[in-house]
């Protein structure tokens, strides 16, 4: 270190501390006297940057701190409970959507055979009725029947599913066969219903729907694949 | 979080006056300052768990004070003025009150920013050239020269003598 090296050091770092910085203090007393002038520059220097802070700024940063923490915590909630709404929409479209149709063809069902029950008495009809007849009533409908797949015991327009229908029975290879002919109560596919007396289908059909319902072991797909050819709509 | 909490609180309450102090001799300005200084230590809570020792956490501090003074400057876009319509600045001491020390804040705050930097960080934060170095990313003879011009400067402000015309021919 050189007398210049060692005066721009102690402007830099006046109580610099390095070894050799303080052997060439230490050299002589203009050395000493010249880094404690500057020493005392600092005393000034130090005091002068002191300046007072605000009284209340640690409460105030306290305060910011605190409105901040609300307001991460609001957002945060705000986020957890809209991911909670959408993730209850979710399972609710999911679950209740199958359910809606899975009840919707189970009340169906359960109103076909309901309405079978209340009216046992067709069953044992012996109406014998014409295909002018049949198609007279389903005419009001917007059908048309070509020929008569079986003899018709019992033809009546009832209610059926809070809609009006044709009610049909004929006569099958086991037993009577029941035939609902459906306007505007729909099924996305071929349903079966079945209790411990009856077995039946419902089948979609252009706006509608049909329902053939016999006893036990009645074949009853050879029904369906008639009534379906030999039945039109308009 | 209490612990966190009272972390926190620790760091506030010792250090600051400190950055306060920092933040004013960057902006020269008493109420930025202070909002210098509440952002800081908002960022500084948010930013907690990155303060892995709590010994660094005045540099920390400085750091933030010096980023978020840069932003606002971004922001704001101060006018330039010419020099000689620039008013005192008001540090909260009046010339009565102190003359000295008023008189060494009016020359300390007239020095331009690459001086007065480094001599606040090394005047306030006790910080060594070598922290100094790398609290403003320059290298450390860079800082040594500026702290050397800074002291020469006010020298001969408040003494009438520098070292280049008055002590290094003596």
């Amino acid at each position: 270190m050189d007398d210049l090296e060692f005066r721009r050091r102690a402007y830099a770092e006046p109580d610099c501390q390095s070894e050799s910085f303080l052997q060439f203090k230490n050299k002589s007393a203009e050395n000493t006297r010249f880094v404690d002038e500057l020493l005392q520059m600092d005393e000034k220097l130090k005091q002068a940057v002191c300046v007072q802070p605000p009284d209340n700024l640690v409460e105030k940063i306290k305060l910011k701190q605190a409105f901040s923490d609300h307001r991460s915590y609001r957002e945060h909630w705000r986020f957890v409970s809209f991911a909670a709404s959408l993730l209850l929409a979710i399972v609710v479209t999911l679950y209740y959507l199958p359910l809606d149709s899975t009840g919707h063809e189970r009340k169906l069902q359960e109103g076909l055979l309901q309405h079978i029950y209340s009216e046992l008495d067709h069953l044992n009809d012996r109406q014998n009725r014409s295909l002018s007849q049949v198609n007279r009533l389903l005419a009001e409908f917007g059908g048309s029947m070509n020929r008569l797949v079986a003899e018709v015991s019992y033809l009546g327009s009832c209610e059926i599913h809070n809609k009006p229908g044709v009610h049909m029975v004929v006569k099958g290879d086991r037993g009577p066969v029941t035939i609902m002919l459906l306007r505007g109560v729909t099924v996305n596919s071929q349903k079966s219903i079945s209790d411990q007396r009856f077995r039946g289908l419902i089948v979609p059909t252009g706006s509608g729907s049909m329902a053939i319902i016999g006893e036990k072991g009645e074949p009853l797909q050879v029904i369906k694949s008639e009534l379906l050819e030999q039945i039109h709509w308009i | 979080m209490p612990n966190k909490q009272k972390r926190f609180d620790v760091l506030l309450n010792a250090l600051y006056a400190d950055v306060y102090r920092y933040a004013f001799w960057l902006c020269k300005n008493k109420a930025m300052a202070e909002d210098l200084v509440q952002e800081t230590y908002l960022r500084a809570w948010k930013n907690f768990q990155s303060l892995k020792d709590e010994k660094a956490a005045k540099a920390w501090l400085f750091t933030i004070v010096r980023r978020e003074n840069a932003r606002q400057y971004e922001r704001y876009q101060p006018q330039l003025v010419d020099a000689s319509e620039v008013s005192l600045v008001d540090t909260g001491i009046s010339p009565s009150e102190n003359s000295e020390c008023f008189l060494v804040q009016q020359h300390i705050a007239n020095l331009e920013i690459e001086f007065r930097e480094p001599l606040i960080l090394q005047l306030i934060g006790g910080f060594s050239a070598g922290e100094i170095s790398l609290i403003l990313g320059v290298n450390k003879n860079t800082v040594l020269t500026r702290l050397f011009r800074a002291r020469n400067k006010l020298k001969q402000v408040i003494t009438g003598r520098t070292m280049e015309k008055g002590e290094s021919n003596g």
